[in-house]
């Protein structure tokens, strides 16, 4: 519970308040001493509880993303509990504050993701990131946050490293693979132009529109223009990988 | 559909007349030209068998995908597959996408031996929903054959409409 009554001296409060001995032989100024003490103490657990409800209920509307790794995740929900706090009015103590963003960074769960087991029935591709990449990663949300860019840049670039990451764990433990070509089973070649015309329009029909407008962006050459920490040669190729349907070149040397 | 002759019937033959000739004769070079001779015979028969085709068809619900940058997977198989001698010659599939308005959707086809319970090999199908391959030629029919999907955009969790069906069909030779 985030108000503790130890953390906020009520217990002093409290004792003297039940102590018969106490009260009776205490004189009329320590009695007042004690009531003005306790209001003004659940005056401050009130802002206290405030202050954590209302930095709990935000970090759960919008909750950051596993890819940038716990240690910026909890950096990010700082910043939002100190924003929190300012705007209030109350004044907090560093302590105070700290204490609300480990409340709820335990109340959202931000902890690192384990490893990823590559025989797992079910999991997530996120957790085969490797710590560089997510601070690679956490550096392009920051930017996306302070400068208004898109969020979905970023979530898409980590889902291309991340499952490039997930498809080299596999290689590396002895799975062999390969990328589906439509045209294996075709005794007539077609040429190579009207191969990638009709590798284009597949991959352009499938998808939603935000894919389609990455797409779009590849062509042109300007993938994640907003963005230049996903400008990098590694988010690039995973992304326009992902987009083609195609292995990225680090992970073809190894099959 | 022919019936492929098997040579062991033909190797344990060729020990039985081996056993007679031994008694009757005890003459080495003769026992071991009969069974040259013998050897010669069972190949030419099963040169001339021709092989039998099968395969196996199965339909498999999906499971739910609860967040964003998750995979799930099912496994088709068949164990009614002849437990010994079986290739596969093709794989066909269909699949359908999930309904949680992702933006990408990756589906892998990848193919684990009898008894194994890691991916020997994989296939990236996402961009045919309906295809056939011969990637996974060569292996034992009765191994496992995977559909592992992955997602990121849309809603979560994302839920697999259990009328929905994927389909893998599995052709061999044994």
């Amino acid at each position: 519970m985030l108000v503790n009554n130890d953390k906020l001296n009520f217990e002093a409060g409290k004792t003297k308040a039940q102590d018969p001995l106490s009260r009776s032989s205490s004189n009329n100024s320590k009695v007042d001493d004690s009531k003005i003490s306790n209001v003004g103490l659940s005056q401050q657990g009130q802002n206290l509880n405030y202050l954590y409800q209302l930095s709990l209920s935000t970090a759960q509307q919008n909750p950051s993303p596993v890819y940038i790794g716990a240690e910026k995740r909890i950096e990010i929900l700082a910043n939002s509990v100190n924003e929190i706090a300012r705007q209030s009015g109350y004044e907090y103590t560093p302590e105070q504050i700290k204490r609300v963003v480990e409340d709820v960074a335990k109340g959202v769960n931000i902890t690192e993701t384990q490893p990823g087991d590559v025989n797992a029935s079910s999991g997530s591709v996120y957790s085969f990131l490797h710590s560089a990449d997510k601070a690679k990663l956490a550096n392009a949300y920051q930017h996306a946050l302070d400068n208004n860019t898109s969020l979905d840049d970023v979530r898409f670039a980590a889902f291309s490293l991340a499952r490039s990451r997930f498809i080299e764990a596999k290689i590396s433990s002895g799975t062999t693979w390969a990328v589906y070509d439509p045209n294996e089973n075709v005794s007539d070649p077609k040429s190579d132009d009207a191969e990638k015309l009709e590798a284009e329009k597949l991959t352009v029909e499938s998808g939603s529109e935000y894919v389609k407008s990455l797409l779009e962006q590849l062509k042109e050459g300007k993938l994640f223009t907003s963005n230049p920490y996903l400008r990098t040669s590694l988010f690039q190729e995973v992304s326009s990988s992902l987009l083609m349907h195609k292995l990225p070149s680090f992970l073809q040397g190894k099959i | 559909m022919g019936k492929k002759v098997d040579c062991t019937y033909f190797g344990a033959y060729l020990l039985m007349v081996q056993s007679d000739f031994e008694r009757i004769s005890r003459n080495k070079d003769e026992i071991y030209q009969n069974v040259i001779s013998l050897g010669f015979i069972c190949t030419f028969f099963t040169t001339a068998a021709t092989a039998a085709t099968g395969f196996w068809e199965k339909k498999e619900t999906n499971y739910t995908i609860y967040f964003d940058g998750s995979f799930t997977q099912s496994l088709f198989y068949d164990l009614q597959t002849p437990r010994l001698g079986t290739q596969i010659t093709n794989v066909e599939w269909e699949w359908f996408d999930f309904e949680n308005n992702f933006d990408t959707q990756t589906v892998d086809l990848c193919y684990r031996k009898p008894n194994t319970s890691s991916d020997f090999t994989c296939l990236d199908i996402s961009s045919n929903p309906v295809g056939s391959t011969g990637h996974f030629n060569g292996f034992d029919a009765r191994g496992t054959t995977v559909l592992r999907y992955t997602l990121t955009g849309g809603t979560y969790f994302a839920h697999w409409d259990n009328n929905v069906l994927n389909t893998i069909k599995v052709t061999y030779d044994y």
